[in-house]
């Protein structure tokens, strides 16, 4: 047996050590888990920025997007010239220029001297089309017009670039709104009608504007009163039923109220 | 010292040693005894008292003032080798006949912590006792708990408890009579 100053002595070493022991286990915790910690933290914002998109860079601009099929897959920047550069820096919806000014800016439609996208455009008896994604299979070509190089437009303003090649220009069977050219290098190209509604022989297209920047002035009549420009396969925005008002500001734009009271700013182009 | 409370507290909220050192020397022998009614081995029985003065320096529990600061440190003690005799359930025990140097261990204590002959003579026909019978008597008779402080250590009821006693008070008479002893306050 023990004595009393024997079991006392054990006691408090047995303490002892227990206390060392756990000031060593949480010595190895914060030494593992700070680099744990730092590790899940660098991969967690790591995840948060990838996911952010930050890091991704911009794609090129294809020519599937915006113009004649099958020519280049992108456009390089050295290849626009200086004039078309600033065309491009007063481009024809220009958000800047439209912040500045209490009431935006017309929107410019694409001509033989403005052309600042490479989209396709040509312009027939004074009515502009503009190339659009459609699917090309759904038209048929009917009338030939001629060469799209002989029309204004971007097939004659870059026709350095198609002297090579012609460019047929045709009405298509579906639709008297619809453009098609065939391409010298096989593709096709699809061209809608600039548009959705002909007021006073003036031609309009939705816009993206706040209705708040304008005071509504006078009621014009029903949409089904006023010719609306049907494209095949074109989203419109405006329905027989919708009611269109003129503004205050500027006689340019028209309001087009829907039936749950909605309304969309349509602007002409010029 | 106020029964170990205040000498746990000195200890345990300012880091007080003497505090441990006075729950050692004031619970030690009786806490060796009552553990060995469990065990059967004075030497485990010491162990397992000093482990649990060392859960007291390391764990810290603290006492809930439910009851008597000793009927709470034996019921630790109690815990503690109630989880030794489960680890040790398969291991072979050795008999006290066999080790005469746990017997002198256990004599010389007996000696110095029980002191009177008599109730000497009372402990040693305990051990002859089953283990249920060997706690309650030595909490009531030798460690002078109240049944209602005997019955919170062993984690029975009152009435259980008396009926334990009154039993184990029993056998114990009847053993200690085949042994020709006569002991009035049993």
């Amino acid at each position: 047996m023990k004595s009393y100053d024997e079991t006392i002595n054990t006691v408090f070493d047995r303490i002892g050590e227990y206390k060392t022991a756990q000031k060593r286990k949480k010595k190895i915790i914060t030494r593992t888990l700070l680099p744990v910690c730092s590790v899940v933290l660098i991969t967690v914002i790591g995840i948060c920025v990838w996911q952010s998109g930050i890091l991704k860079s911009e794609p090129p601009v294809t020519l599937e997007d915006s113009t004649v099929i099958g020519e280049k897959d992108y456009i390089e920047p050295d290849e626009l010239d200086n004039s078309q550069e600033e065309q491009i820096s007063s481009s024809s919806y220009n958000s800047t220029s439209q912040t500045d000014d209490t009431q935006p800016d017309i929107m410019q439609i694409p001509g033989e001297n403005d052309m600042v996208d490479i989209i396709g455009s040509v312009k027939v008896d004074g009515i502009q089309y503009l190339q659009c994604s459609t699917d090309a299979t759904l038209f048929t070509a009917d009338k030939y017009l001629g060469d799209a190089k002989d029309f204004e437009g971007s097939y004659k303003q870059f026709s350095n670039d198609f002297n090579s090649m012609a460019n047929e220009l045709y009405t298509v069977k579906e639709s008297s709104n619809v453009m098609m050219i065939k391409l010298g290098n096989g593709g096709t190209v699809i061209l809608g009608r600039v548009g959705e509604i002909i007021v006073d022989g003036k031609t309009y297209f939705s816009t993206q504007w706040v209705k708040n920047e304008f005071t509504v002035d006078k009621y014009l009549g029903k949409a089904e009163d006023f010719e609306l420009i049907e494209v095949p396969y074109r989203e419109s925005f405006i329905v027989p039923e919708d009611e269109i008002w003129t503004v205050q500001e500027n006689s340019n734009i028209l309001f087009i109220k829907k039936d749950n009271g909605d309304i969309l700013v349509y602007s002409i182009w010029e | 010292m106020d029964n170990g409370a205040s000498s746990y507290r000195r200890f345990r909220e300012n880091g007080d040693e003497s505090g441990l050192i006075e729950i050692i020397r004031e619970y030690r022998d009786g806490l060796i005894f009552y553990l060995n009614t469990f065990v059967g081995n004075i030497h485990i029985a010491e162990e397992l008292a000093e482990d649990t003065f060392v859960l007291l320096g390391t764990k810290k529990p603290r006492d809930k003032g439910k009851g008597s600061f000793k009927t709470w440190l034996y019921t630790i003690g109690r815990n503690l080798t109630l989880n030794y005799l489960k680890k040790h359930s398969k291991k072979t025990e050795i008999s006290l006949d066999d080790c005469p140097e746990l017997i002198s261990d256990e004599e010389s204590l007996e000696e110095a912590y029980i002191k009177e002959e008599r109730k000497i003579t009372v402990h040693r026909a305990l051990k002859k006792l089953k283990p249920e019978y060997r706690q309650v008597l030595w909490l009531v008779y030798f460690e002078d708990m109240k049944i209602s402080q005997t019955a919170a250590v062993m984690k029975k009821s009152v009435h259980n408890t008396e009926t334990l006693v009154y039993r184990a008070r029993k056998t114990l008479k009847s053993q200690l009579e085949m042994e020709g002893f006569v002991y009035e306050e049993l």
